[in-house]
C-alpha cells in the first residue's frame, strides 16, 4: 500500500510513538512543535505549543528530544533541548505542568500506569547526566523540586531509557554502549551490563509484554536483550548506525531504522547511506525486508500497537507511514 | 598512578633487571640470579651492526696500472695525482672532500709503484669508480685496472680445489596439485581484508556451493599484497624483507626471497622464475638490486637488474617469452632479449631497432611484436619477428601514427593492433615545441598467425573512438567497444576463411560501459564500467547469436574477475570508505548467485588452473555427449543443495527451539502477574479491552462550532 507521508515538521523527526489503540501518532522534531497526527489517514490533529495563551506564544523554545502519552491518552509528557520537560493535556494541547531542568532532556517516559514519569537530561560541563522521576499526581512533584527519585548516572551519559516490567525498574542506555537498571524500590543502580553495546545506545523499546527489549545502537547493531537480567539474547546486524528499532506485538520481527551519520550524507549516494527501514527475523536474526523512502537517516521508528501498520521518522523531516501487504502477514521464514 | 611514570618503570626494570616497583608485581631478580642470556640472544640485531675490522674497507680502491713517475720528477708525480683525482670526480661525480685518503706507495728511491689506493667517504663512489675507470685508457701505453680493496682479500682466500657443494637435503612439500583433486572441482580465492590498514588478515576459500568453505586463514600472512603463480601452484606474499612463497594443502612456507622493500613481483608463465623489484631507495644514487630475477625450485638468485630511472620499475618491464626460454627488456632503440639457460643476452648482443616504442610477445610462440615511431619522414612500422633466428616474419609500415597497442589472441592465433592515426599535425617551433595532432581516427590491423607460411594482415577501419578491445579467448572473435556522441556501442568483428575481418553486429548500449571481460571458455562475455564509475553496470552477452543476457546494476563495482572455470563472474566492491566491501557471483548468463560482505577487503583472486590435459579430441567428445551427463551432476548439485538447506532449516529449528524455551518460562510469569498490571492501571483491564476492539462502540459527538439563523419569510 502506498505510504502516507505526514508533512509537518520543518526540521529531523527525533521520536514517533503510537498511543495504546495506535488511532493516534505522536512525533517530536528539531523545531519546537511536537505534533499529534490520526494514524489512519495522515491528517494533522494538531501541535504541543505554537500557540497563544494568554497573550504569549507558548511551547518549547528547542529541539524536542522525547515525547510520550499515557495508556489513556489523556497526557503527553515532552522533553526539550531547551533544559525543560512539559506535560500537557492531549485533547487540548493546554500546558498542565512546566519545570527547567540544569541542562537538555533527552528522554522522557510515562510509566505503565500512567502516575509517573521519568525524564533524563544531558551531561553537560560539570552537571551530571540526571535521571528523575515524578508523580503527575502530586502538586509538589509538579511545582517544586520534589520526585520520587533523582540519580545521576554512574559515569556516562544516558542517551535512552524506558520503564521496565510493573515499574518496578527503569532501564538505561548510555553514550558508552552500557545498559544498566534504576531499582525504584531501592532507588539504586541494579544491575549493569557494560559494554552491551561498543557504541551510542539511541533508542530502548519493550517488546509489548515487558519480557524483552531491543536496543539501537551506533556501532551498527541493534541488539535483544532481557528486560530483568539485561542479557543479550539476539544481534541483528546493519552495517550503518541503528538510530531506532521496534519488535513487532503480533510477529517475531525487529524493525530497524538508521543509515549513514547525518554528517556524512552529502557525500554519500541515497543508496549507500542505507536509509531504508529494514526487517529482521528476532529469532534467526536475518533480514528479510527493506522498505526504502527517505533520504536521510530514520531517525525513529513505531509499530502499531495491532501489528499491520509502521511509521518511520527521518533526519529528512518527514514521518512515513506504512500499511503492510496482506502478504506481510503471512510471510514465514522456513524452519 | 602516572601512567607515565608506570611505563618508564617497567622499561627501566626490563633492561636492568631489578628496578623497583612501587607497587604491583615484583620483577626483581632472586638474589645470586645469574642472568645466562647472552648478548647476542638478546640484541642481535643490534650486534650485527658492530663496527668489525673490515669496516670501511668497502670504500677503499686500488687503481693498478698507472704509470711509474721517477723521485726526481717531483711535479711529474703532483701532476699524475691531479689527474688521478680528475678522473675519479669525473667518473663518480663526487667532491674533493669526499676523498679521505689517497695513497702512492713509492719504492726505496721514492718512484711511483704504478698503482694508488683511494679512500672515499661513500661505498657508492668507490662502486661508481670501478664502473667508470677499470678498463680506462689512461694513455698508449697504460690502461688501469680498478677494484675494491676487499676483493683482494676475498679472492685471496678462495680455496685453491674446488670443493664440491654440500647437498641440500630435499625438503617434502607435499601434493603442491592438491587442489586440482578436489572431487566436485571447487575453485580456490584468496582474500585479503583487515578493518584497519597494516592489520592484514588473508584467507583462502573453496567456493562451494551455498555458502563458501574457508579453508585458511593467517593474521599477518602477508604485508600488503600476495598473487597466485599462473598455474596456481603458488602463493607469493609480500613482505617488507621480501617475498614468502606457500603451497600444499597446509598452505607451508616453501622458500623466501630476501629483497628489502619489495614492491612488486612477477611470476614467468610456467613459474619456474619470479622477478621481484623494489622502486629506487632514495640513498642510492643507482640501485643495482632494483630487480632481481630468482629460481622459484632451487630459490637462487639468478640475475639482478639495476635502476636508475626515475619512473617506479614495473614488472611488466620484464616481458617474458611463452615457453620460458627468453625474455626481453626494451632499452633506448633496443630489445634486450636474455636466455634462461645462461642469463646472459641471446647471442651475447642486444637486437637493435632504432625508434622502438613497445614490443611484446605472443602468447605461445616465440614471436615478438614491435612498432617502430615515425619520424618526420619515415614512416612508423609494425614488426612480427622471430625470435630464434632474430628475423622479421612480417611487418608492415603505416604513417600518421600517434599510438599503437598490441592485443593477443591467447592462443596465438591472431593479433590486432589499436594504430591511433592523425589527420593533420601542428608543430611548434623549436625542437621541444610540443605536436598537436588533429583529426585523430583509429584503425585496426590484424595479423592472422594461423597460416603455415606468411602472416596476412588485415586492416579494419574504426571511425568512433575505441575504448577497449579484447579477442575471444579461444576463437576469432574481436569485441571492440566504442563511443560516439556519448552512446557507448559493442562491435562483434569476425575472421572468416579467407582471413578477411568483417564487422557482424553493432549493438548500442544503454549505458555507459569501458571494460571488456571474456569468459576464459570463450562464447561468454561482460562489458562492464571500471572503478571510476559512480555506478557499475555489467552487461552479460553470449556471442553465440550476440543477445543480452542480463544487463545488471552492481551500485560500486571496482573489479571483475572470472572463475578459471568461466562458470561464474565475481564482481568486487573495494570502497574507500572500506565499509559495504565484498562481492557478488554471477553465473556466467548475468544471474545473481550470492554475496558475501568483507569488511576492509582489499584483494580478491582467484586461484589459476593449469591448463587442461585433456586431448581436443577428448574435449570435443565430451562437449558432444555433455547431454549424458548432466543428469548425473544436476543429481549431485541437487543433494548438495538439499544438504545445504537442510542445514539451514537444522539450524533455525534449534535456535527457534531455544528461543521458545526462554520465551515460555518468562509468559507464564508475565501471565500469572496480571493482577499487578491491572492494579496499576487503577482497575482498568486494557488487556481485555485491546483484545477485543470489536466490541468498542463508536461514539458519535456533534459539536455545534457556530450557530446562523436566517429568518424565514
Amino acid at each position: 500500500m502506498k505510504p502516507l507521508l505526514l508533512q509537518g515538521h520543518d526540521r529531523s523527526i527525533t521520536q514517533i510513538k503510537y498511543n495504546r489503540e495506535g488511532d493516534l501518532l505522536f512525533s517530536a522534531a528539531k523545531d519546537k512543535y511536537p505534533t499529534v497526527w490520526f494514524s489512519a489517514n495522515g491528517e494533522r490533529l494538531g501541535t504541543y505549543g505554537n500557540g497563544k495563551e494568554g497573550g504569549a506564544s507558548y511551547g518549547h523554545n528547542g529541539v524536542v528530544w522525547a515525547i510520550d502519552v499515557t495508556w489513556d491518552s489523556s497526557k503527553v509528557i515532552t522533553g526539550s533541548g531547551d533544559a525543560t520537560w512539559r506535560l500537557w493535556d492531549c485533547e487540548t494541547a493546554k500546558t498542565l505542568s512546566s519545570q527547567a531542568t540544569l541542562t537538555g532532556v533527552r528522554s522522557a517516559a510515562f510509566s505503565y500506569s500512567g502516575n509517573e514519569f521519568f525524564y533524563a537530561t544531558d551531561a553537560q560541563g560539570k552537571k551530571d547526566s540526571l535521571l528523575v522521576v515524578k508523580d503527575v499526581r502530586s502538586a509538589s512533584h509538579m511545582t517544586g523540586e520534589d520526585c520520587i527519585l533523582s540519580i545521576p548516572s554512574l559515569q556516562n551519559r544516558i542517551s535512552a531509557a524506558a520503564w521496565g516490567p510493573f515499574d518496578e525498574t527503569i532501564i538505561t542506555g548510555h553514550s558508552n554502549g552500557d545498559l544498566s537498571t534504576v531499582e525504584m524500590r531501592a532507588k539504586d543502580w541494579a544491575v549493569t551490563h557494560g559494554g552491551a553495546h561498543a557504541g551510542v545506545v539511541m533508542d530502548i523499546q519493550k517488546s509489548k509484554d515487558d519480557i524483552m527489549f531491543v536496543a539501537a545502537s551506533k556501532d551498527t547493531t541493534a541488539k535483544l536483550f532481557d528486560s530483568v537480567t539485561l542479557d543479550c539474547l539476539k544481534t541483528y546486524k546493519a552495517d550503518r548506525p541503528v538510530n531506532s528499532a521496534a519488535i513487532s506485538p503480533i510477529k517475531q520481527h525487529i524493525l530497524l531504522g538508521g543509515g549513514q551519520e547525518a554528517m556524512q550524507v552529502t557525500m554519500t549516494d541515497v543508496r549507500q547511506g542505507r536509509f531504508e527501514a529494514r526487517f529482521y527475523h528476532l529469532v534467526f536474526e536475518e533480514e528479510f525486508a527493506r522498505v526504502k523512502g527517505h533520504f536521510g537517516p530514520v531517525n525513529s521508528v513505531a509499530m502499531h500497537p495491532d501489528g499491520t501498520s509502521f511509521s518511520t521518522g527521518g533526519e529528512d523531516g518527514y514521518v512515513r507511514v506504512h500499511t503492510f501487504d496482506p502478504d506481510y502477514l503471512d510471510f514465514e521464514l522456513s524452519y | 598512578m602516572d601512567p607515565r611514570k608506570r611505563s618508564s618503570a617497567s622499561r627501566s626494570d626490563t633492561h636492568h633487571h631489578g628496578g623497583h616497583y612501587e607497587n604491583g608485581a615484583d620483577y626483581r631478580d632472586p638474589p645470586g640470579y645469574v642472568d645466562d642470556i647472552k648478548d647476542d640472544e638478546l640484541m642481535a640485531d643490534i650486534l650485527k651492526e658492530e663496527p668489525g675490522k673490515s669496516a670501511g674497507m668497502e670504500s677503499v680502491i686500488i687503481i693498478d696500472g698507472l704509470p711509474v713517475v721517477p723521485a726526481e720528477q717531483k711535479d711529474r708525480q703532483e701532476k699524475l695525482k691531479n689527474v688521478v683525482r680528475k678522473l675519479i670526480i669525473q667518473h663518480t661525480k663526487c667532491t674533493q672532500s669526499d676523498f679521505l685518503e689517497e695513497v702512492y706507495p713509492v719504492e726505496e728511491d721514492g718512484s711511483t709503484k704504478g698503482f694508488a689506493f683511494f679512500e672515499f667517504t661513500e661505498p657508492e663512489f668507490a662502486k661508481l669508480a670501478i664502473q667508470g675507470m677499470n678498463g680506462y685508457k689512461f694513455d698508449k701505453q697504460h690502461t688501469l685496472a680498478v677494484d675494491l680493496f676487499i676483493d683482494f682479500d676475498k679472492y685471496a682466500s678462495y680455496p685453491d680445489e674446488w670443493e664440491e657443494p654440500a647437498v641440500r637435503p630435499f625438503k617434502e612439500h607435499g601434493n603442491l596439485r592438491y587442489w586440482l583433486e578436489s572431487e566436485d572441482c571447487y575453485d580456490q580465492y584468496l582474500l585479503i581484508y583487515g578493518s584497519h590498514s597494516g592489520c592484514e588478515e588473508a584467507a583462502v576459500y573453496a567456493n562451494t556451493p551455498v555458502e563458501p568453505t574457508q579453508l585458511e586463514h593467517r593474521d599477518h600472512w602477508t604485508d600488503y599484497q600476495a598473487i597466485w603463480s599462473p598455474l596456481g601452484t603458488y602463493l607469493a606474499t609480500f613482505h617488507q624483507k621480501g617475498l614468502a612463497l606457500w603451497g600444499g594443502k597446509e598452505h607451508k612456507q616453501i622458500t623466501r626471497f630476501a629483497h628489502q622493500h619489495v614492491s612488486d613481483a612477477m611470476f614467468s608463465p610456467k613459474e619456474r622464475y619470479i622477478l621481484t623489484i623494489r622502486p629506487k631507495p632514495d640513498f642510492l644514487p643507482v640501485d643495482d638490486q632494483s630487480m632481481i630475477l630468482w629460481d622459484v625450485v632451487t630459490s637462487a638468485k639468478k640475475k639482478a637488474f639495476s635502476w636508475d630511472s626515475k619512473e617506479r620499475p614495473s614488472a611488466s618491464s620484464v616481458k617474458w617469452s611463452p615457453d620460458e626460454n627468453f625474455f626481453g627488456l626494451m632499452s633506448k632503440d633496443a630489445i634486450n632479449i636474455y636466455e634462461t639457460e645462461t642469463f646472459g643476452l641471446q647471442n651475447k648482443k642486444s637486437h637493435s631497432i632504432p625508434g622502438l616504442a613497445d614490443f611484446t610477445w605472443s602468447p605461445t610462440q616465440n614471436y615478438l611484436a614491435y612498432w617502430v615511431k615515425e619520424i618526420t619522414d619515415i614512416p612508423a612500422r609494425l614488426g612480427l619477428m622471430d625470435v630464434t633466428s632474430r628475423t622479421d616474419v612480417r611487418s608492415k609500415q603505416l604513417f600518421s601514427v600517434t599510438d599503437c597497442q598490441f592485443y593477443w589472441q591467447k592462443n596465438g592465433e591472431y593479433m590486432a593492433v589499436k594504430v591511433n592515426r592523425y589527420k593533420h599535425i601542428k608543430r611548434g617551433k623549436g625542437p621541444n615545441a610540443p605536436v598537436e595532432y588533429a583529426g585523430l581516427y583509429y584503425n585496426l590491423e590484424i595479423f592472422v598467425l594461423t597460416t603455415k607460411k606468411e602472416v596476412p594482415v588485415e586492416s579494419v577501419e574504426i571511425r568512433d573512438p575505441i575504448i577497449d578491445i579484447a579477442w575471444e579467448p579461444n576463437g576469432n572473435k574481436l569485441v571492440v567497444l566504442t563511443v560516439a556522441e556519448s552512446v557507448t556501442s559493442v562491435s562483434f568483428y569476425s575472421g572468416r576463411l579467407d582471413h578477411k575481418f568483417e564487422l557482424i553486429k553493432k549493438i548500442p548500449l544503454r549505458h555507459k560501459v569501458d571494460r571488456i571481460s571474456w569468459s576464459p571458455m570463450g562464447q561468454f562475455v561482460v562489458l562492464h564500467t571500471s572503478a571510476s564509475s559512480s555506478v557499475g553496470y555489467l552487461v552479460f552477452i553470449d556471442t553465440a547469436d550476440l543477445s543480452i543476457l542480463a544487463d545488471v546494476e552492481h551500485f560500486v563495482l571496482s573489479e571483475v574477475q572470472w572463475d578459471p572455470t568461466g562458470r561464474y563472474l565475481t564482481a568486487i566492491t573495494m570502497g574507500n570508505n572500506k565499509k559495504d566491501n565484498g562481492y557478488t557471483l554471477y553465473s556466467f548468463q548475468g544471474r545473481y548467485v550470492r554475496n558475501e560482505k568483507v569488511e576492509g577487503l582489499s584483494m580478491f583472486t582467484w586461484r589459476p588452473r593449469p591448463p587442461t590435459l585433456l586431448s581436443l579430441e577428448k574435449q570435443k567428445e565430451i562437449k558432444k555427449n555433455l547431454k549424458k551427463y548432466t543428469p548425473e551432476f544436476e543429481a549431485r548439485d541437487k543433494m548438495l543443495l538439499n544438504k545445504a538447506s537442510k542445514e539451514v532449516a537444522e539450524r533455525r529449528k534449534r535456535q527457534m527451539d531455544e528461543f521458545m524455551d526462554f520465551l515460555t518460562v518468562k509468559q507464564h510469569a508475565f501471565q500469572s502477574a496480571r493482577h499487578k498490571r491491572i492494579a496499576l492501571r487503577g482497575g482498568i483491564d486494557t488487556e481485555e479491552i485491546d483484545a477485543h476492539p470489536e466490541e468498542l462502540v463508536e461514539e458519535k459527538l456533534e459539536i455545534i462550532l457556530s450557530v446562523t439563523s436566517t429568518p424565514l419569510e
